[in-house]
């Protein structure tokens, strides 16, 4: 149901980048598309700005000329298209999911695009009004019109000579009255010939100067004309960019519908990549906290303790049942469940901050309190329906872990051992766990060691080492009691050792001892009164009813047939042990591959003349006792499905 | 009423070792080999409780 949820739920941005870089690459990489980031947000509240500054100071761009009030807008659409740039740049790297983030992020964005888109198309505008008014059509239209409109007036010869001969005509009528001496007659003739003169010249005048308002009337439309022509040349379609008019083209569009489109072409990807540029920090940013890092490439930890907030770090409570641990209910194992726990993992935050506030949380629970039950020997692998490691059950395993070893003498409570105990426990089940030392920095592991021992000692497993103080002298010592328990186990475990059985219990070994012996010593720690062995017996149950199948041996087991081939195992020869148990012990010795083929023949080679004739073992059944025996070594954690299985390749990689 | 209990119990198989399974089939065959050094021994219990931490009682019970 999970894998199917999985595989419906795409990957984020940082889950991939977890998967496909390393911490050094993703840390690199940062810096680089944070300052193209920061040159895109630059880009556009320039853009923006240019856009609401425009419209405010009606183009005016010449600061000397600008008013008060002028200065004033200017300053409102820096806060504004400032505002609203901010916006953009944080909203964009959040790495934030909800409907009011969407919300916002789409008002920011139509603002930026309506601006920008207006910004683009008015410069592009102002770019066709250039090209057009240095066109020669328009220059020659516009000479054109200056010339027509500019020409000197000219009085017409013609016009003159007819208002010469009318004034002429007026000045004889007026001097008709010289041939009064001759008679009325005369001087009637006189006044009608001038008259006529007169009237003629009149006629004349008003002709030409009909025709000359005709003329001026014609010349006033061409000029007219010649105006609307300049008009439409001032802002020629013909000198859009050739890509507007390709679109124009096309589709069929308006010039301005076309430049809306070439603008939005432009601003649009301006925008994607932008929004682009602020996710991938953010994605970038995310994978990174996974690593426990800030972008910068300073340890989380750091920054937490600087801000004084790793002592008040929450610590998150282990909610889980007491049999996290315990087999999945159907099979008893399932695959390694490493990329689940991986995200999981990285999901949860910083591992080392976490892991120190768990070390606080464990100190005070368990101060006081008895021992955890859970054990080193708890297999991580058995966490899978629990979907993988939280940071808490990291730290858990990590401080169980060194804790036994502590416990066993094995290691010092020092930090030095302690880091390499982890560090070794973190390679050994770096696939189960998801990380791997190297993804952690050495003070990290350093200070996770700190935690643990402070863990340790709050919980009284080591105390101050007052005794033997000094440079180079440890700081810690194993607590009297545990002293006592070791020097005790110690005794047992030599007692054990000599009938062949491990201590502690190891799967493979102590499946070859000798059950008899078992019980002898179980016997003679009752009747001495000590228990020991009843100890290492309930220890052993302990720890399995923790989830960690280790072995309870137990003197039941099924004879074996008569005719057995000798040479099969020493363990069986005595019937202590199954088939499983040698062929365990066969791969460790690496006399069998893990590989299905290698373990099929393996088997059918050791049945082969075992069979009892009630029944007859054949391919699939042996096929059967493969698969049974490959499910129980991975429940056991002796082995693991190859990750990155590939035809040809190992499917499967023994880690016991 | 019976049906009522099969539905609420569970049968596992498990080993002294404390392994165990849940398939009977698969337990016999790998008795029939001596697979895990005894024999299986079944074991019902509710649904739903846990099997690891019964079979370790039954364990316990019978190591006493």
């Amino acid at each position: 149901m999970n894998n199917t949820n999985a595989q419906q739920q795409p990957e984020t941005w940082a889950e991939q980048l977890l998967k496909n870089k390393t911490a050094g690459e993703l840390r690199r990489m940062h810096p680089k598309i944070q300052f193209f980031y920061l040159v895109s947000a630059a880009g556009a509240f320039a853009a923006s700005f240019m856009f609401v500054g425009g419209v405010w100071l009606g183009a005016n761009w010449h600061p000397s000329a600008w008013t008060t009030e002028n200065w004033v807008a200017v300053g409102i659409a820096l806060l504004m298209v400032g505002g609203i740039t901010a916006g953009q740049y944080f909203s964009y790297s959040t790495g934030i999911k909800s409907g009011l983030m969407i919300f916002a992020k789409a008002v920011v964005i139509l603002f930026a695009l309506g601006s920008e888109i207006s910004q683009t198309m008015e410069r592009e505008a102002e770019t066709v009004r250039n090209r057009s008014e240095q066109s020669e059509v328009f220059k020659a239209t516009v000479g054109a019109i200056q010339s027509a409109t500019n020409a000197p007036v000219q009085v017409s010869p013609v016009l003159a000579d007819a208002q010469a001969a009318a004034a002429t005509a007026q000045v004889e009528i007026d001097a008709c009255e010289r041939h009064r001496s001759k008679g009325q007659a005369r001087v009637d003739k006189c006044l009608r010939i001038e008259r006529g003169n007169l009237a003629a010249a009149q006629a004349r005048i008003q002709t030409i100067q009909d025709q000359a308002a005709t003329t001026a009337a014609a010349n006033q439309s061409t000029a007219l004309a010649m105006v609307d022509q300049a008009k439409q040349l001032q802002f020629d379609e013909k000198q859009h960019f050739q890509g507007i008019q390709f679109i124009q083209k096309i589709f069929g569009v308006s010039a301005i519908a076309a430049a809306f489109i070439f603008a939005f072409g432009i601003i649009g990807t301006f925008e994607s990549m932008f929004w682009l540029l602020g996710a991938l920090l953010g994605a970038i940013g995310q994978a990174l906290k996974a690593y426990g890092l800030t972008p910068q490439g300073r340890l989380i930890s750091d920054e937490y303790k600087e801000m004084g907030l790793m002592q008040d770090a929450p610590a998150p409570e282990p909610k889980q049942p007491h049999n996290e641990y315990a087999p999945s209910q159907s099979v008893g194992f399932s695959p390694s469940p490493t990329l689940a726990a991986f995200n999981q993992y990285k999901q949860s935050g910083h591992p080392v901050a976490a892991a120190a506030a768990s070390a606080d949380w464990l100190a005070g629970k368990l101060s006081g309190s008895p021992a955890p039950t859970s054990s080193f020997s708890e297999p991580l692998h058995t966490t899978r329906h629990a979907g993988g490691l939280t940071d808490t059950r990291l730290f858990r395993y990590l401080y169980t872990g060194v804790r036994q070893q502590v416990i066993d003498g094995e290691i010092k409570p020092t930090v030095r051992p302690i880091t390499d105990a982890v560090t070794t426990i973190m390679r050994k089940n770096a696939s189960q766990i998801g990380i791997t030392p190297e993804l952690m920095a050495k003070p990290q592991r350093q200070q996770i060691a700190e935690s643990i021992l402070s863990g340790l000692e709050k919980e009284g497993v080591v105390k101050r080492n007052d005794i033997d103080v000094g440079v180079g002298k440890p700081k810690y010592i194993l607590s009297p009691k545990y002293l006592a328990d070791l020097a005790l186990r110690s005794t047992w475990n030599r007692e054990l050792k000599k009938h062949c059985i491990d201590s502690p219990a190891d799967d493979v070994l102590n499946k070859t001892a000798d059950q008899d012996a078992i019980q002898r010593i179980i016997n003679k720690g009752r009747k001495s009164g000590l228990g020991t062995a009843e100890t290492q017996l309930s220890m052993n149950l302990k720890s399995s009813s923790e989830g960690a199948v280790k072995p309870v041996q137990k003197s039941s087991q099924k004879p074996l047939a008569k005719g057995e081939d000798e040479t099969l195992s020493k363990p069986l020869a005595k019937g202590q042990s199954g088939l499983y148990g040698e062929w365990v012990a066969a791969v460790s010795e690496k006399q069998c591959r893990p590989s299905v083929n290698a373990t099929w023949s393996w088997i059918q080679k050791r049945i082969s003349n075992k069979e009892t004739g009630s029944r007859t073992h054949d391919r699939t059944r042996i096929t059967s006792m493969q698969k049974a025996f490959f499910s129980r070594a991975m429940h056991e954690g002796l082995m693991q499905q190859n990750p990155n299985y590939r035809n040809g390749g190992k499917k499967y990689i023994w880690i016991g | 009423m019976n049906e009522t209990n099969e539905a609420t119990m569970q049968t596992v198989y498990y080993w002294q070792d404390g392994y165990w399974i849940t398939d009977q089939e698969e337990a016999e065959l790998l008795d029939s080999i001596n697979a895990f050094g005894s024999e299986h021994t079944m074991l019902e219990i509710p649904a739903g409780e846990d099997i690891q931490q019964a079979v370790n009682e039954q364990l316990i019970k019978q190591a006493a």
